[in-house]
């Protein structure tokens, strides 16, 4: 009886856990297409929904408490717990930074782009994409899409180097440039720590099903440091 | 079956009651023997003489032995010769039977023998009874399981799935009774079969997206339609959340599951679905739900264009008739000066003939949405007509200096709607002349082969951007939004083109270059008979 309560509520964990995956994917796509289209009214939704991924992260926070307390769970389990644990944190993050997006689109929504922001969605695309398959890797249990996502980083990290360039080349052009090229130059940071949060998710669900993480990471201080634009 | 029972039980119980007597005999038989040695070596013998006294006896010492005259088996010998009795003690359970005879010398000899009673001799004969006993059970647990086995055998053996199973007469209902279930059982299955073989033929082949949750979202269903316009390979038994993470999907299928009935628009890769959600309900409880996707993308992109298209018309009427309005208003209240009712009612005038013309495509084109145009074919001279058209826009071209020139063979006979040929015509080198460039030169070329007719407008004009090259056909849609109003055109021409060619079963295609010029090739049946 006791056990099988035990799984229920592990199954439940699972199931939050893909919805709040599913409600960052929103948040995330939601900012991003309000920058696209300069949609002001679309990224105040993703602000928004925002709010939505906070509650849900108390929530399974207090499960996965809960769950620790009171069952006392080993091995398989204890991963899993002690994964979401810090997964929610990752998602948290992400919405935090989707929304920090759709404020400023809500500003840039008013004024022509410098440039057209093609790099900015190609990066944000390829993000959205790091984020959707970092939480499939979780749905469907699948090691190499996790380790897809991991190498998939690269990427990302190039077009941010990318775009930095850019907007170098924009201010040096017109200084008047300068304003637009921060805020441009802010988002493009912002989906560079979506994509390393992506990273952490995939690394938490390789650990969930193998029970090794990659430290690698954490070495470097790249990923688990503190966000800069918190 | 009742026989049989009867048989073998009264069978156990006799061979029982046999193995008990034959086993009793032998312990007791074998027990006798040694009882009766027994009994022998302690027979008592004591001589008594005619006084009464002891004066032999093996058991005890004869002086220490009072007198015996007052026994009833020492007065019955004295007196009768011979003499009896037995006495009970209690205290040793035993009972000693006392024989006295008189002898020829006057003594009397007397002969004690001393037995347990029927308590003693049970105690005695305990152990064997108890051997017996348990031997007697053991055998009679042997026969009872073999005659179990013997009376079980035949209801074992019967074969249910034969037409006339053998067996005990009073099990004959029971295979009666079976083989009706059996039939009935028989037929449900095969209706549920052929039931199920329908569902599914149906959910498999039906377009739409059906998927069954079970009221904790589980799904319990899903067809093939569903698995690819979700994108996943498997669903069944697995939580929906798992198969579908769109939010809007999410909640609206936690509403349904909640009770509440309801239908969304959503898109799933590049198509747009209307997703229906209603929940299984039995009373007041919810089973479930179900879920059906219905792919709406062409109704959407039909609606969305039909839509824009009464937009476009609204502001294409609109335009003209404020014009309309406005001046003659003037005329009416008298602010317009007489030297500005001339141009005013040129300017109504021409305002209301554009009305006029774009009413007149609107309804053109209506007649090709309604197929309402009759499919009237005559066989006429293609290059006449062409030729005509070209006269006809001589001063349109003549104003820009532009050159028109007509090629191809001048003998060519077509069938086909002449009324329509001739618009199809005048539309191209109409819009040929609007977007050339001042001095520049259109060429219309007309030629026949294999059955297909195919006319070519070739202009030298400001040419057409790849962007707009899809979209031109479109009603109302133009490239240059300026540009068009000059030249006075309803933005319906080339959609009316695109419409004649398909009446006649052919199409338009369009090559251009910008700044060179554009190219509209026009293909199409040169034979309609009905």
């Amino acid at each position: 009886m006791m056990r099988s309560t035990f799984d229920q509520q592990l199954q439940m964990l699972n199931i939050m856990l893909i919805e709040m995956g599913a409600q960052t994917e929103t948040a995330i796509a939601q900012s991003i297409t309000a920058l696209k289209k300069q949609d002001a009214l679309l990224a105040q939704k993703a602000i928004a929904a925002d709010a939505e991924v906070d509650r849900k992260e108390k929530d399974i926070e207090a499960l996965c408490l809960k769950l620790l307390l009171q069952q006392q769970p080993v091995a398989k389990d204890l991963r899993l717990i002690s994964a979401a644990l810090k997964m929610i944190t990752d998602m948290e993050r992400i919405g935090d930074q989707a929304a920090d997006i759709a404020e400023i689109s809500i500003t840039l929504s008013n004024q022509p782009y410098i440039k057209k922001p093609e790099h900015i969605s190609q990066m944000a695309e390829a993000t959205a994409k790091m984020v959707t398959e970092s939480i499939d890797a979780f749905v469907k249990k699948d090691l190499a899409l996790a380790h897809e996502v991991i190498a998939y980083d690269d990427i990302v990290d190039g077009l941010f180097d990318t775009i930095k360039n850019d907007l170098i080349d924009l201010i040096v052009a017109d200084s008047k440039n300068g304003g637009q090229a921060i805020d441009l130059m802010m988002i493009a940071k912002y989906l560079e720590r979506i994509g390393d949060h992506a990273v952490n998710i995939a690394e938490w669900v390789v650990f969930s099903i193998t029970g090794k993480h990659n430290g690698g990471f954490q070495e470097e201080g790249d990923h688990n440091a503190d966000d800069l634009y918190c | 079956m009742t026989k049989r029972i009867f048989r073998y039980m009264s069978l156990l119980i006799l061979l029982t009651i046999l193995f008990f007597a034959v086993l009793g005999g032998f312990a007791f038989s074998g027990t006798f023997g040694a009882e009766v040695k027994d009994g022998l070596k302690t027979l008592r013998v004591s001589i008594i003489n005619e006084s009464g006294e002891v004066i032999f006896d093996n058991v005890a010492d004869p002086g220490t032995l009072e007198n015996h005259l007052d026994r009833p088996e020492v007065v019955g010998a004295i007196q009768n010769g011979t003499g009896e009795s037995e006495r009970f003690s209690d205290t040793l359970g035993e009972t000693t039977y006392y024989y006295a005879v008189r002898l020829a010398d006057g003594n009397i000899l007397r002969l004690a023998l001393t037995t347990d009673n029927a308590t003693g001799l049970l105690y005695r004969f305990i152990s064997v009874i108890l051997i017996c006993l348990v031997l007697a059970a053991f055998f009679a647990f042997l026969i009872a399981q073999r005659l179990t086995k013997r009376i079980i055998a035949p209801i074992n053996n019967i074969d249910l799935d034969a037409d006339e199973p053998d067996g005990y007469d009073e099990l004959v209902p029971f295979f009666w009774k079976i083989e009706t279930q059996k039939r009935e059982l028989t037929a449900q299955l095969a209706e549920i079969e052929t039931r199920n073989t329908t569902i599914t033929a149906i959910m498999e082949n039906m377009r739409e997206g059906l998927l069954l949750l079970n009221e904790n979202g589980l799904v319990m269903l899903a067809n093939e339609s569903v698995l690819e316009i979700l994108g996943v390979s498997e669903a069944v038994g697995r939580n929906m959340v798992s198969v579908c993470r769109d939010v809007t999907f999410l909640e609206t299928a936690k509403k349904c599951l909640a009770g509440e009935k309801s239908e969304t628009v959503m898109g799933f890769r590049d198509r747009i679905y209307n997703v229906l959600f209603n929940p299984v309900l039995d009373g007041d409880a919810i089973h479930g739900g179900v879920v059906l996707f219905i792919d709406i993308t062409e109704r959407y992109a039909a609606e969305a264009q039909r839509k824009e298209f009464s937009a476009n018309v609204s502001h294409e009427l609109q335009t003209p008739l404020t014009t309309i309005v406005a001046l003659s208003e003037m005329i009416a209240d008298g602010t317009a000066k007489d030297k500005d009712l001339q141009p005013f009612a040129d300017k109504i005038s021409s305002q209301s003939l554009r009305l006029i013309n774009i009413i007149d495509d609107i309804i053109k084109l209506s007649e090709f949405d309604e197929d309402a145009v009759p499919k009237e074919f005559t066989r006429f001279h293609l290059y006449d007509v062409a030729d005509a058209v070209i006269r006809g826009l001589h001063e349109k071209a003549a104003a820009q200096n532009i050159t028109v020139e007509l090629k191809g063979d001048s003998q060519l006979f077509i069938e086909a709607n002449m009324r329509m040929i001739d618009e199809l015509l005048y539309n191209l080198v109409d819009n040929a002349i609007k977007y050339n460039r001042i001095g520049g030169d259109v060429t219309v070329s007309l030629s026949a082969k294999d059955d297909r007719v195919r006319i070519e407008v070739k202009d030298s004009g400001i040419g057409i951007s790849q962007e707009h090259i899809s979209r031109i056909f479109e009603r109302f849609y133009r490239v240059d939004k300026s540009r068009s109003k000059k030249t006075g055109g309803t933005g319906l021409g080339l959609s009316i083109v695109k419409h004649i060619a398909e009446f006649h079963g052919g199409q338009v295609e369009v090559e251009s270059k910008m700044g060179v010029g554009t190219n509209f090739i026009c293909t199409f049946e040169q034979s309609h008979e009905e």
